[in-house]
């Protein structure tokens, strides 16, 4: 049974037209209900069901209730009935705010509940929404937008807009910040690529035009006076321009090579020499000179695609085979080797550095496009137009950051694909033998190892392998007599002679050096291979002592 | 207007006496501000129609413009006890997960009535007698009342 609060009379009665609010009886669904329509206003209250006894004194002390005074008041089309706080309008007092009706439907409110709700419904909830212009308000039963008039400040809307653009503004802001710091990072890392390659003056020659501008001041410095304010800025427009291979080229360096030890690589790569080729308009004296030697620098960077391919077809052909066989030597002899994931972790990555090294061998990855070769091969004495600089192409250098990466990449992609490949080869008629680079690339990397450890290597050993490049040039200066490594005496009188052989110059010392490098590296690894298979085969396990109480040597 | 929910929750009460839908009855309403209501569930196997379920409401004094806090009752020193219905909607502490309640699906027209209405269908509608994912580590580290829950509201096929 329920227990009810106790009655309490309504008090707010003004009109005639009083409708109580009493509580009704607890009268089942019967039509007891004595409802009488007629009475002379339908608002007068019928006395209860005889069943309340609390109720009919009550009732008496005020004017006669109808039985059912809401539901009377309910079917009274023309009572408005507040759906916030349920009141009618039948207990409008002269404080109760006004009716209001905004919406299509049939609901109706008080201007207070409605604004109590609308504040409610507007306040931010969630610290996440706050100030975007709060959502739209609806009403609840038929949708239809409420619209609410304030009074209009010009400061608040006007602070309030602003708001709002800075709220959308942070998402672009935030990945504007992160591109500018990935970027300057693949910048100083590209000059730091440049100058382990090229040495201290010609990295400075190259790099010359992106120092001066790299400390100047910020173009904030000169609000004070507009006229050099638009003049720095214009000046900065324009050398950015002129320089563009630098600004663009430069940070494109890191992430080309490290692309390049992907298998994406290998495709691309053969091709962008012949871009480069075709795209270069002035021919006169270094560009495509294939007779003389020394090459020029950019013919000798251009050519590195196609060294690596060689390189790549004859590592396939002489000892990928080789290598495989002995690395399944060192397996469990159930022949599982080359499936088992986990046990060829580490040796799928052995055998990505193996045919990196070998493939990388005469590529060598620092990526300087065309443009800057140009200008840094006039400029020992043929002051050409900057025009003609710009118009080599990029593709040199995509190419060669993805030279060097590509080298070092692909013997990853390679190596996994080269097991899978010869795997089926020694499996299936030799038929599937092909191995070429680019066939390797389209079987498909079926195991790749995704580990991040394999990653980081990867990604680091590209990065690195510049200044690799570079340190390995230096060694081999100071291997090599000193005629072959030096440039001719008249450089010492401070005129610029041309080199005469390859490795007179820095980046050829480093480019051969780098190649060097992989060549080596492979040819250590590929040693150690076969020690290890021919090791393995003589390994014997040692008997437990038993008089001794430890292992029978 | 913070005496809004007084009167509008008199005016319910008073509303509540009168017929109800099947399966929903007011137990108490002592205190004005809780309030107690039994539901049955009809026509669902999961739910003998004999088994009563109850529900309190906890009223705050910005009713109807906050929603009330609606929680299943379990009681289990009465006879016969009063058991949390199995739905994968509702965690075994009573605490139920539906839109309505949350802040963001309330409106002032609807009330008691209709809330009651609306769990009766959920029960009645549902078809897995399961707890929600999680639940015993829900029931186990929460510490919030169910309005400063925030809900995930992603499967309406229950």
């Amino acid at each position: 049974m329920a227990s009810l609060p106790p009655r309490q009379q309504s008090q707010r009665r003004t009109s005639p037209e009083q409708s109580s609010d009493q509580p009704q009886s607890q009268a089942p669904a019967s039509p007891e209900r004595a409802r009488s329509a007629t009475s002379e206003d339908s608002q007068t209250l019928f006395l209860n069901s005889p069943q309340q006894d609390e109720q009919p004194s009550q009732r008496q002390q005020q004017t006669p209730a109808p039985a059912a005074p809401i539901r009377n008041n309910d079917d009274d089309p023309d009572i408005k009935k507040c759906w916030i706080c349920f009141s009618d309008s039948t207990e409008d007092t002269p404080e109760t705010s006004p009716w209001r009706d905004p919406c299509p439907c049939a609901l109706v409110a008080h201007e207070e509940c409605l604004l109590d709700w609308i504040a409610d419904m507007e306040a931010p909830k969630n610290s996440r929404n706050r100030s975007i212009g709060g959502p739209k308000i609806e009403c609840p039963q038929c949708k239809a937008e409420i619209k609410l008039a304030r009074p209009r400040n010009y400061v608040v809307d006007a602070v309030r807009g602003l708001e709002r653009v800075g709220a959308k503004a942070i998402t672009p802001g935030a990945l504007t910040v992160l591109s500018a710091t990935l970027y300057n990072s693949s910048m100083a890392w590209g000059v730091h690529s440049i100058y382990s390659v090229f040495g201290s003056e010609d990295g400075f020659r190259i790099l010359r035009p992106l120092i001066l501008n790299a400390m100047r001041p910020p173009v904030e410095t000169y609000v004070g006076e507009p006229r050099e304010a638009l003049e720095k800025v214009v000046g900065v427009l324009l050398d950015h321009l002129v320089h563009w291979r630098l600004y663009v080229g430069l940070p494109l360096i890191t992430p080309v090579l490290v692309l390049s030890r992907t298998k994406f690589a290998d495709s691309v790569l053969p091709v962008l020499p012949i871009l480069f080729f075709a795209t270069q308009q002035h021919l006169p004296d270094d560009g495509l000179d294939f007779t003389h030697w020394p090459p020029s620098a950019s013919l000798a960077f251009a050519v590195l695609p196609y060294v690596r391919s060689a390189y790549n077809l004859y590592y396939e052909k002489v000892w990928a085979g080789k290598e495989k066989r002995w690395l399944k030597d060192i397996q469990p002899r159930n022949g599982q080797g080359q499936n088992d994931a986990d046990a060829d972790g580490g040796l799928a990555n052995l055998d990505q550095v193996d045919q990196a090294g070998e493939e990388d061998d005469n590529i060598f990855e620092v990526r300087i496009d065309g443009g800057i070769w140009d200008e840094w091969d006039e400029d020992p004495g043929q002051p050409q137009p900057d025009a003609q600089n710009n118009r080599a192409a990029p593709p040199p250098m995509p190419q060669r950051p993805q030279q060097d990466g590509e080298d070092q990449a692909q013997p990853p992609p390679n190596i996994i694909d080269n097991r899978e490949a010869q795997q089926q080869a020694n499996a299936a008629p030799p038929l599937q033998q092909p191995q070429q680079p680019a066939q390797n690339v389209q079987q498909g990397e079926r195991r790749l190892s995704f580990s991040p450890t394999a990653i980081a290597e990867t990604v680091l050993g590209a990065i690195l392998f510049p200044t690799i490049a570079g340190m390995s040039g230096e060694l081999l200066k100071l291997l090599l007599p000193r005629a072959w490594t030096a440039l001719p005496a008249a450089s010492r009188l401070g005129v610029r002679v041309p080199a005469k052989g390859l490795l007179q110059e820095k980046w050829g010392r480093s480019l051969v050096g780098g190649c060097l490098f992989v060549v080596a590296k492979d040819a250590v690894l590929l040693y150690v291979r076969w020690k290890m298979a021919q090791m393995h085969r003589r390994r014997r396990v040692l008997d437990w002592d038993r008089r001794q109480g430890r292992a029978r040597v | 207007m913070a005496g809004m929910s007084g009167k509008r929750l008199q005016k319910e009460l008073a509303k509540i006496q009168g017929p109800l839908p099947p399966g929903i009855t007011l137990v108490s309403a002592t205190d004005l501000q809780k309030w107690e209501m039994d539901i049955q569930v009809p026509d669902n196997p999961l739910y003998p129609p004999t088994e009563t379920y109850r529900l309190r409401f906890n009223f705050s004094k910005n009713y109807p413009i906050e929603a009330p806090e609606v929680t299943f009752l379990h009681r289990s020193d009465l006879t016969p006890p009063l058991r949390v219905p199995m739905h994968p909607h509702i965690y075994s502490n009573g605490i139920i997960c539906l839109d309505l309640l949350d802040s963001a699906g309330w409106s002032p027209v609807h009330n008691v009535e209709s809330v009651c209405i609306s769990i009766q269908s959920m029960l009645a509608s549902n078809t897995k007698g399961e707890r929600p994912p999680g639940d015993a580590e829900f029931v186990r580290s929460n510490r919030s009342r169910p309005r400063d829950i925030n809900f995930l509201f992603h499967d309406p096929s229950v």
